[in-house]
This record gives C-alpha cells, structure tokens and sequence, in this order.
C-alpha cells in the first residue's frame, strides 16, 4: 500500500557532514537541494532522494534538502527518518 | 569473536554523522554506536535511522561493531535491538542491566545470528544480580560497569579514588571470572586527564578488568600501553609454554618451570600474553 505524507517533519542538524531536510504534503514528487556542492553533487543527491521515496512508497511530498557536506548514507538516513515523521496510511487523517 | 580483544571500548554518539563518518581511522577494539545517552530523547528515531546507515555503510577497520541500545523498558529499547541485529552489529550493549530477562529478551531478539551481548551494570540491583545477568545467556561475553549512574543510585558522590566504586568493581569482576567472560571498567569521562586515565586504568588492570569505557578516540593509545605485555612477562611466558611442550613430546602428564608446577591458570595466562605481544608487535 502506498504511504502518505500527511504533515510537514524535518531530521537533521546544521552541523557539519549533516544536512537538513524537510519533507511536506504536496501533489507530485517536489525535490530542493540546497547545497555548496549542488553543482558537483546536486544529481546524485537528487537520485539518492528519489531512491529512498520509492522504497519508502512515498509518490507525492516535497522534500527540501539543506546540505551541509552530508556524506551520502546520512542524507538517505536523515531522509527516511523525516519520512517516518511525516507520514500516515492513505486512509488515516 | 568470543573472546575477541576488548581492551576499550569507545563511545560514539548516534546522532552526529560528522564523528561517525571517520570510524575507521580510531582503531578502538571495539566502536559503540550509542542510542542512549548521547542522544536526546526527541533525536531517539532519528540516531536509529542514522546508526542503521552507519552499520550498513561506514568502514569499522578491525574495530568490533557495537551497539548500545536504549534499556527495554523505554519505548525505544526492542526496535534499538531489532534495528541492531538486522544491521550487522556484532555485540549489543544492554545498558541499566538488573535481571536475568531483560538479557534473555535481547537473546530471543538475536535469534541464531552471531551477536554478542555486553549487559551494562550501573546500578545496586545490577551488581546483586550480576551472576543471573552473566549466566542468563550464552551470547553474553562481558560484563561492563558504568559508575556515573551507579553512584547515583547508591547515593554516594564520584570521587576520584573511587573508593565507593571498589565493591562493585569487584564483583563484577569475580562475577564475570567465574562465568568465564571479560569485564570492562566504567567509562573514564574526563578528556583531559590523561594522568587520571593512565592510574585509573592500571588499577582497573590490577582487579582483573580486561579493558576500560572511552568517550575520546585520544584515550585508546594510553590503555592500550597499559595492557601491553612487558618483555619479563613475554620471556616468561615463552619458558612456560616451552616447558609445556618438553612435558609434552617427554609424554609427562604435568610440566614445571624450576620447582614450580605449570598449572591451567598459568598456561593460559602465558598463551594469552604471547597473543597479545603478537597483537602489538604488527
């Protein structure tokens, strides 16, 4: 069964090697990055996000990504805790 | 492994991805991803997820992958465990250990994999209680004792002789002698009282603790001096196993160096001290 994302929840610190994301309600797959490296690793952020909504069955959030040099895993973990903050079965409120 | 070298064991925070990224460089004998109380209680799901990335993804060298989880009857302790075993965690320390079936609920949690548990004693009851904790499994390996909470359950104050410390510290020792596992000395908190480390270490040695608790990776170097073999003790040990292998080949039952008979204890002590000369010697 699909997951919904019913509320807005952020993981992470502004910390050094961490990031900051925040995921909310939306209509289609939103993605945001903000970081130093976008222009290097803007791409491969943008696919581990990705990755880790369709694991997660998420099919409509926006996620805003705020990087603070995160190695790639703690972006997924940072990422898949925010989704379990946020989210709810379709049929709950 | 079992009996693996467990001179120290250091604490790293669960929910700080920029200490845990570097694992691989400290060479501690055992890493301890720490759940509990490193990370606030509102961060508690947030360090799971970022220790289940750590474990799947972070280069731990030879270091023992270890986890310490929240105890059991805090609605984080079960999936801590859970999330630990399935994750690759090679030994799982239960902390505010009392009784023998919180050790047994992390065992039905560990199932057949190859997991070891390391019960945390810091309080009265954990200390009355340590031979059920001990002998509640077969996983369990090594008994640790952590004062900071223990002082506080006996309401007694920290000090730096440690005078109210000694009780405990030696029962936890004969506890864990007498189930034939190792027994790790409480964490030594102060980062910059490398003195202070070094005598509380060597009177830990003395007990009979088989290594020490460490927040700082800076702390490994100055236990592990400590545990190092002396040249005497190595030569010695070299004459007893020599003499056991003469008794040997002689097809003698028993083995003596000079008048003195070479017993069990003192075989075993030798063979250990020429594992551990070959473990500093690369």
């Amino acid at each position: 069964m699909d997951e919904k994302i019913i509320k807005k929840a952020n993981c992470g610190q502004n910390e050094k090697a961490d990031c900051q994301i925040t995921i909310s309600p939306a209509n289609s797959i939103i993605i945001e990055i903000q970081s130093k490296v976008k222009s290097l690793f803007g791409k491969s952020i943008e696919r581990s996000v990705k990755e880790i909504l369709e694991d997660n069955k998420i099919q409509n959030a926006k996620v805003i990504v705020n990087d603070f040099g995160a190695l790639d895993w703690v972006i997924r973990a940072r990422l898949e805790c925010a989704i379990q903050r946020a989210k709810g079965r379709k049929n709950e409120k | 492994m079992k009996n693996k070298l467990r001179r120290n064991r250091l604490y790293m925070p669960g929910n700080s991805p920029n200490l845990l990224k570097n694992i691989s460089v400290f060479s501690a004998d055992t890493i301890i991803l720490d759940l509990e109380d490193a990370v606030a209680q509102f961060e508690k799901d947030a360090a799971r997820f970022l220790v289940k990335y750590t474990l799947q993804n972070v280069d731990f060298g030879d270091s023992e992958k270890g986890v310490r989880i929240n105890p059991f009857d805090t609605p984080f302790g079960k999936s801590d465990a859970e999330m630990a075993v399935k994750n690759g965690a090679e030994i799982i320390f239960l902390p505010k250990a009392e009784n023998a079936e919180q050790v047994k609920a992390l065992e039905k949690i560990i199932g057949n994999k190859e997991v070891w548990i390391s019960p945390i004693i810091e309080t009265a009851k954990g200390v009355l209680n340590a031979n059920a904790i001990a002998a509640a499994s077969q996983k369990v390996v090594m008994l640790c004792f952590g004062a900071e909470d223990f002082t506080r359950d006996i309401g007694a104050e920290r000090t730096k002789e440690g005078n109210e410390l000694f009780w405990a510290r030696s029962m936890i020792v004969m506890t864990a002698k007498a189930n034939e596992i190792q027994a790790s000395d409480t964490v030594f908190s102060d980062v910059n009282d490398n003195d202070g480390l070094e005598a509380e270490t060597r009177f830990a040695k003395s007990l009979g603790f088989d290594g020490k608790g460490i927040i700082h990776p800076n702390q490994i170097k100055i236990i592990n001096k400590i545990y190092e073999p002396t040249y005497d003790e190595i030569e010695y040990a070299k004459k007893v196993m020599d003499a056991l292998d003469t008794a040997k080949k002689q097809g003698k039952g028993t083995a003596s160096l000079g008048k003195k008979m070479i017993d069990k204890p003192v075989a075993e002590r030798a063979k250990r001290i020429l594992e551990l000369a070959k473990i500093y010697k690369k």
